[in-house]
């Protein structure tokens, strides 16, 4: 009797421990989920600031540099795609072609004196360079919390909550980085490291 | 060895009897799961801690003007950051100024934010901080704005700042820039903001705004669990007593509650850790100047060249 009570003390400080550790697993998992949720909402924003702004940036170019239908046309092409994206992949080809093109058009700016004194392109030149700061630093954050989550998922003890253990499995899947596609790397060059 | 011969060994020596050992198990079950969870804690789920320092930047302090290129004067130093004092004062917001004598090749859009993430001008929740970045051989000068204030300061306004400083900064006239810059961002603030805003803090959960790391739902499960342990606890203690234990089962018992006072002290510690962490020190309401508040930034400002 005696043995068996403890047996049943010990049970329970094992439940115990064990039910704490497993919500408390449970909820980091849940915690970093979230927080790749919210990095990605937040890119999802600085990529509409930038969107929002172009059409006014082109309307101001095309003020002064009339002969480059070619570089308005693939900003208009590359902002339509960012706009009908659905998934990852897309909306970082959209963006990297956008940058390309939004490249494109500040060179040709180069060649306009009067462009490149006007005050209003001055400062939405500001907005736009601000904005695509925004969206490298954005990036990056939103990269370190995927990096963070899908190590967390995939390395023990992480993996075993991530997984489909019933009751306990949260049937969370490793999360995709946001990268341009390969050859694009105008906007978001990796930080220089310096030794 | 023993006199009970060879059957028993090293264990049963320890603890003469099944209810030891039974103990025993228990206690090395605890401490295996105190340790592997503390362990994971520190080093997989938070690998920020192993996160190196850029060895250039150094430490704010309570100063508001770091002139690590030596272009100004003990006087005109003292003077801006009476200016800034001035300024912090007046908008509750808080400001720094960093003069380096090169960017060795960084962007100077990444070296400023670094600077800013380390220094964390402005209050957390707030967000309210500016630094003004001066990389003299470059030529080169970056507004940092902080999330709080990018309404007030959008990036164009930001330009002109920089854009209006630069005559100045043209003509070595280094301290006059400075102030320009300092008098400029006063304005846009205080006019937009006005002065200690009583009413009007959206963001006021002590969460930050933006960007921030998980630390809410560990607080929930720390406290869930102190208050399922203490309950457990309550149960196992009322059984232990029934019995009246062997002496050695008791010490083992000890033991047991010693893991989980050790435990419930680590999440404690750890939740005060991650409520209190990010450098968010206390707003002082007197003169004497403190250091960054723990604002944050997401890289808004601009940019520009003398």
């Amino acid at each position: 009797m005696k043995q068996f009570m403890l047996f049943l003390g010990v049970l329970a400080v094992v439940v115990l421990f064990g039910g704490c550790y497993i919500i408390g697993q449970r909820n980091t998992l849940i915690a970093l989920d979230e927080d790749v949720n919210a990095s990605w909402s937040n890119i999802d924003a600085d990529l509409q600031r930038r969107n929002d702004l172009i059409p006014n940036l082109v309307s101001t170019v095309k003020g002064y540099a009339t002969h480059e239908e070619e570089v308005f046309t693939n900003i208009a092409d590359a902002r339509g795609r960012l706009a009908g994206a659905t998934t990852m992949q897309e909306k970082a080809e959209a963006d990297a072609a956008l940058t390309t093109g939004l490249g494109r058009l500040l060179a040709i700016a180069e060649n306009y004196p009067e462009l490149k004194a006007n005050e209003g392109f001055l400062r939405l030149q500001d907005e736009l360079a601000g904005t695509e700061n925004r969206i490298k630093v954005t990036r990056k954050r939103y990269n370190d919390d995927v990096k963070k989550f899908n190590r967390t998922i995939r390395q023990f003890p992480g993996s075993l909550f991530a997984g489909n253990l019933p009751f306990i499995g949260l049937n969370l899947e490793p999360r995709d980085y946001f990268e341009p596609p390969e050859g694009h790397d105008a906007v978001v060059k990796a930080p220089k490291v310096e030794f | 060895m023993s006199k009970r011969g060879k059957r028993f060994g090293f264990w049963e020596s320890m603890f003469p009897n099944q209810l030891g050992n039974l103990c025993f198990i228990f206690f090395l079950v605890g401490l295996v799961m105190f340790v592997l969870h503390a362990g994971f804690d520190v080093n997989v789920f938070d690998p920020d801690a192993f996160k190196t320092v850029d060895e250039r930047i150094p430490a704010l302090g309570t100063r508001r003007v770091v002139d690590e290129a030596g272009v100004l004067t003990q006087d005109e130093v003292t003077a801006l950051t009476a200016q800034i004092d001035a300024y912090e004062a007046a908008s509750g917001a808080q400001m720094a100024v960093f003069i380096i004598q090169s960017l060795h090749g960084e962007a100077i859009e990444d070296f400023s934010l670094a600077v800013a993430e380390k220094w964390q001008i402005g209050w957390q929740g707030e967000d309210n901080g500016v630094l003004l970045l001066l990389a003299m051989e470059d030529r080169e000068n970056r507004l940092e704005i902080g999330y709080g204030l990018e309404g007030v300061i959008n990036d164009a306004r930001a330009g002109d700042i920089l854009r209006d400083m630069a005559p100045f900064l043209r003509q070595g006239k280094y301290a006059q820039a400075i102030s320009f810059a300092i008098a400029s961002v006063s304005a846009f603030v205080l006019n937009e903001n006005g002065p200690e805003k009583p009413g009007d803090d959206i963001e006021e959960d002590g969460e930050g705004g933006g960007y921030t790391a998980s630390a809410g739902n560990d607080a929930e499960g720390v406290l869930f669990c102190v208050i399922a342990i203490l309950i457990v606890l309550e149960i196992i203690g009322t059984i232990i007593a029934r019995l009246m234990i062997h002496p050695d089962a008791k010490k083992s018992v000890g033991l047991i509650v010693m893991i989980i006072v050790l435990r419930i002290l680590l999440e404690v510690l750890k939740g005060m850790a991650h409520g209190g962490g990010g450098g968010g020190s206390s707003r002082s309401g007197g003169s004497s100047r403190s250091g960054g508040g723990g604002g944050s930034f997401g890289g808004g400002g601009a940019s520009g060249k003398w």
